[in-house]
């Protein structure tokens, strides 16, 4: 059906026990392997963690932009 | 008779009224002695006690000033708010239905406040209240956890964010998660295909020589994957990986089906963690599907390894993008030129605090808003200066929506949720019902509102509904279909 190329997320977590946001991006990180493109917009730096690339903005500025390129998780 | 005609004209009383007023005064007199007696003891016993009130602890909050009158009498004013022991605190941790089975008393927790980012404090489960409270939806149980606190940084009616230690394990092995989601590399993806052509031409010797039926037999073409099996040769080759994966597409498992499909199924052990996603079911529907020949099996892996691959090229391309909004007389900078570049197959994560622009942003890149000045590519099309509707379908067909507050429709089904999209969609997709966890209105399905909005965002009614079930169902509660 609808097969996006981008899946964009604004605080997907917001209001979401830590339970319920662990799978909410396990099924972000699922999709991602499907080929479709993640774009998550967060404040928590948990949720950051399951991106493989984090950009960090600033007062409308993007002061950091860092990719992970480890197989392994982050942190 | 003439004494009584005297008194009478001298006004006099009866004698029974001057017995009455002097018995008052006699009682009179001896309340007074009475009360006489009560102050004297009053006295003896002030001189002999002394009242105290004691109070220990840090006062946290005075309410009265020195000097003022306390009105005791309407109600009981508050004098002193007193903190009996601020080294040992306690915080009331609001704990959802879904967790407060793994919580018990004495378990230790983890917290941190927001005055003291970088530390973390600990504490552990003193009670868990049974009385419970309900706030949108969700049924929450207070539980205290007892604190030390006695360094003093925290303070009272701190916000603090609670981690519940449910369990451990030592000495264990750890091993990096992405490990076991390993992307085939394209020397695997050659022997993939090598195989399956190999397959295919095994296939079509046993056909030729007219070796069918249902004989236990070592495959005579997999000496890498050895396994023996008493099914038809030909259902045999209709399980290799290249199929399975496609069956797992064609069906849209997307891998929350079990890990049931066998090991002896794999080819050179490498293909187990993805092949293996598609359920029982869809197993069955695959082993009825009619042969194929080499060259189709071989065209089908080459078709899934292209599906697996991520695609080529930008999906975003943004060049000095600046976003001013105008706020009466002010202007507000929301982005001040943002070059940004995110290749297909991507995972990014956009940080920042409030006010950094980033909700800007994603409203740019979800094409909801039109920037001040720069340019915008999506999927290579050029964004700027796009009508409405081109827009729409544009939203509709490349993109997916999760917002923060989920923005699920009201007095809609979880299903109906899902399914909107493709209503909307000029493509002549239509939904399949073959959701099994549909019903709940709105946002009142069990596990939040993020389910049926990742749902939708995908318009994948017939995949994503599959999700593990949770302990219980708080659709069963709503109002169903």
């Amino acid at each position: 059906m609808t097969e996006p190329a981008l899946l964009l997320a604004d605080e997907p977590t917001g209001n979401l026990d830590s339970r319920t946001s662990i799978e909410i991006m396990a099924l972000f990180q699922e999709l991602n392997d499907q080929g479709i493109t993640v774009l998550v917009v967060t404040h928590e730096p948990d949720v950051a963690r399951y991106a493989r690339r984090v950009v960090e903005m600033r007062d409308g500025h993007i002061v950091r932009d860092a990719r992970d390129s480890r197989p392994g998780p982050r942190n | 008779m003439s004494a009584t005609s005297r008194c009478s004209n001298a006004r006099c009383s009866p004698k029974s009224t001057f017995n009455t007023a002097e018995y008052a005064y006699d009682v009179a007199l001896a309340n007074l002695k009475s009360a006489q007696v009560t102050l004297e003891m009053r006295t003896a016993e002030s001189r002999l006690h002394q009242y105290l009130r004691p109070i220990d602890g840090v006062v946290v909050e005075r309410d009265v000033d020195v000097g003022r009158t306390v009105a005791a009498s309407l109600s009981a004013p508050q004098l002193f708010l007193i903190a009996n022991d601020l080294s040992q605190m306690q915080i009331l941790a609001s704990v959802d239905e879904s967790d407060i089975g793994a919580i018990h008393e004495g378990q230790s927790a983890r917290f941190t406040v927001q005055a003291y980012p970088n530390e973390t404090f600990t504490g552990s489960v003193k009670q868990v209240r049974l009385q419970s409270k309900t706030t949108e939806n969700v049924v929450n149980y207070t539980v205290v956890v007892s604190v030390s606190n006695a360094s003093g940084k925290l303070l009272p009616g701190m916000t603090a964010t609670i981690d519940f230690l449910t369990g451990s394990a030592k000495d264990v092995l750890l091993g990096a998660q992405r490990r076991t989601a390993l992307r085939p590399t394209e020397e695997m993806r050659e022997q993939m295909r090598k195989s399956a052509a190999r397959d295919g031409e095994i296939r079509r010797r046993n056909r030729e020589s007219g070796e069918r039926g249902s004989k236990r037999r070592r495959c005579g073409s997999t000496r890498s994957c050895g396994r023996s099996s008493t099914q038809p040769n030909d259902a045999l080759v209709s399980r290799r990986p290249g199929q399975a994966c496609c069956r797992a597409r064609s069906n849209r498992a997307y891998g929350w089906a079990t890990h049931r499909s066998e090991k002896r199924e794999s080819q050179g052990g490498y293909a187990d963690h993805h092949w293996g996603d598609a359920d029982v079911t869809h197993h069955r529907s695959i082993e009825s599907l009619p042969a194929a020949t080499a060259a189709d099996v071989t065209a089908t892996a080459g078709r899934l390894l292209k599906v697996r691959e991520p695609m080529a090229g930008e999906v975003i391309r943004v060049e000095g993008v600046t976003k001013v909004y105008r706020m009466g007389q002010n202007e507000v900078h929301a982005l001040r030129g943002i070059d940004l570049k995110v290749e297909s197959g991507e995972m990014l994560a956009v940080m920042g605090a409030s006010g950094s622009g980033k909700s800007t942003l994603m409203n740019l890149l979800g094409c909801l808003d039109a920037p001040t000045s720069g340019e915008y590519f999506l999927d290579g099309v050029r964004v700027n200066g796009l009508g409405s509707n081109t827009l729409a379908d544009l939203r509709n067909q490349k993109l997916g929506f999760i917002f923060q507050g989920f923005n699920l429709l009201a007095r809609t089904t979880a299903l109906e949720n899902v399914e909107l999209p493709l209503l909307y969609d000029r493509t002549g997709r239509r939904p399949r019902y073959t959701c099994t966890r549909g019903g709940g209105v709105g946002a009142s399905r069990s596990g939040g509102t993020g389910r049926p909005s990742a749902e939708r965002a995908l318009g994948r009614s017939a995949a994503t509904c599959r999700h593990r079930p949770r302990t219980r169902d708080r659709a069963s509660a709503a109002p169903g279909r």
